[in-house]
């Protein structure tokens, strides 16, 4: 066997070889000084690299982390605030009406709360149709998206730097043609 | 809660139980400090990047996607933060995908002199070593400490930093050799 090439030494350091191969290599190292001594000086590199002493961490990290975290989340949404402020000025409004306004006062704050209801209750409909629309498409666009990137990645791990920019390339020219091509055949349409 | 599967502790996080997502600070916590530490050299911005990595997981922990592991998630965060540091601060940072010009680095057959690492004791040897860590490229200091302090595998490396596992280890390789000469030239 010949004398031993760095990968084969740190090979054999971790425990990568197939049995057969580590046990020639024990052979070899048995008779070969010199691929010994490279053994034996990366073998004391690999025992005092993994003794290394942790850094040191304040006791408190965690909960430091933690509080900076619910310092981040705030206690309420500014438009929720404003939100709930909205509504209880409003129901105020009506109860202060319906009060000084007897019987007049009542009518008028019911129809009112009937029509703001009825407003609330399409808006709502609508709102929640507006949001599962969305959402589907936010859903279908995220997996083609992440298909796309997945197929690109596999691509790219496949197929050479060289042969990437050539596919790109005619990509490119491809669109191109096909889009002053339709453009012509458009244009002459429109005179004919 | 210590022994609880991290998978389950990301559940209740999302369901909103903070106390479950301060179970998973706790548990790496450390692993994160001993990486982050030894990349930036600085003990202030170290702690305040690992904190950093720790609110970024917590902000998009719903993108997480549960077939990877939840160190390798955490390690690709802090990996991005490092590498997005050196670049505001133009530190240069060597691409593991670029084939490597110093011929110090090659991977062929060792010296044939006797090695002066012999007369150092673990510990002595240990100190050198996170003094070799800073002459490093930071590329291969990174996978040199996951390696070696974070005791990650070759595969997760692979994945942490979408590269194929041969280029991995062939890097850490280069790592290990470029340390061990760094130690013999300044004994």
């Amino acid at each position: 066997m010949n004398c031993l090439k760095i990968g084969e030494i740190y090979d054999y350091l971790e425990g990568n070889l197939p049995p057969a191969q580590q046990a020639e290599l024990e052979r070899h190292l048995s008779a070969c000084p010199r691929c010994e001594e490279a053994v034996v000086a990366r073998r004391l590199i690999e025992q005092a690299a993994s003794t290394l002493p942790d850094l040191e961490l304040p006791p408190d990290f965690s909960r430091r982390v933690m509080a900076t975290i619910l310092h981040q989340e705030g206690p309420l949404p500014r438009w929720f605030a404003a939100l709930v402020v909205g509504l209880s000025s409003l129901g105020l409004v009506c109860f202060l009406l319906a009060i000084s306004g007897g019987g007049a006062g009542l009518t008028f704050v019911s129809g009112f709360l009937r029509f703001f209801l009825a407003y609330f209750q399409n808006a709502t409909v609508f709102l929640a149709k507006v949001m599962i629309l969305l959402s589907s498409a936010g859903k279908t666009l995220r997996l083609i998206l992440s298909a796309m990137a997945k197929c690109f990645s596999l691509l790219h791990n496949l197929i050479s730097p060289e042969v990437q920019a050539i596919i790109l390339i005619s990509a490119v020219a491809l669109f191109i043609t096909l889009y002053f091509g339709l453009k012509k055949k458009l244009l002459s349409g429109e005179k004919t | 809660m210590k022994d609880e599967p991290e998978k389950e502790l990301i559940q209740r996080t999302l369901r909103g139980e903070k106390n479950a997502f301060e179970a998973l600070v706790c548990q790496y916590e450390r692993p994160l400090m001993n990486y982050i530490g030894r990349m930036v050299q600085d003990r202030e911005l170290a702690l305040d990047f690992t904190q950093e990595v720790f609110l970024r997981a917590y902000a998009s922990l719903h993108s997480f996607e549960p077939q990877y592991k939840f160190s390798t998630w955490l390690f690709r965060i802090a990996s991005n933060l490092v590498i997005d540091h050196w670049r505001k601060k133009k530190i240069p940072a060597l691409s593991l995908s670029e084939p490597l010009e110093d011929s110090n680095l090659n991977l062929d057959v060792p010296d044939e002199r006797p090695s002066p690492l012999r007369q150092f004791e673990v510990a002595e040897l240990g100190r050198r070593i996170e003094k070799a860590l800073e002459k490093l490229p930071g590329a291969l200091r990174e996978l040199f400490v996951w390696r070696h302090i974070n005791g990650l595998s070759y595969e997760e490396m692979a994945e942490i930093k979408g590269l194929p596992v041969g280029t991995v280890k062939n890097r850490v390789y280069q790592a290990k050799e470029a340390i061990r000469r760094l130690l013999e030239e300044s004994p």
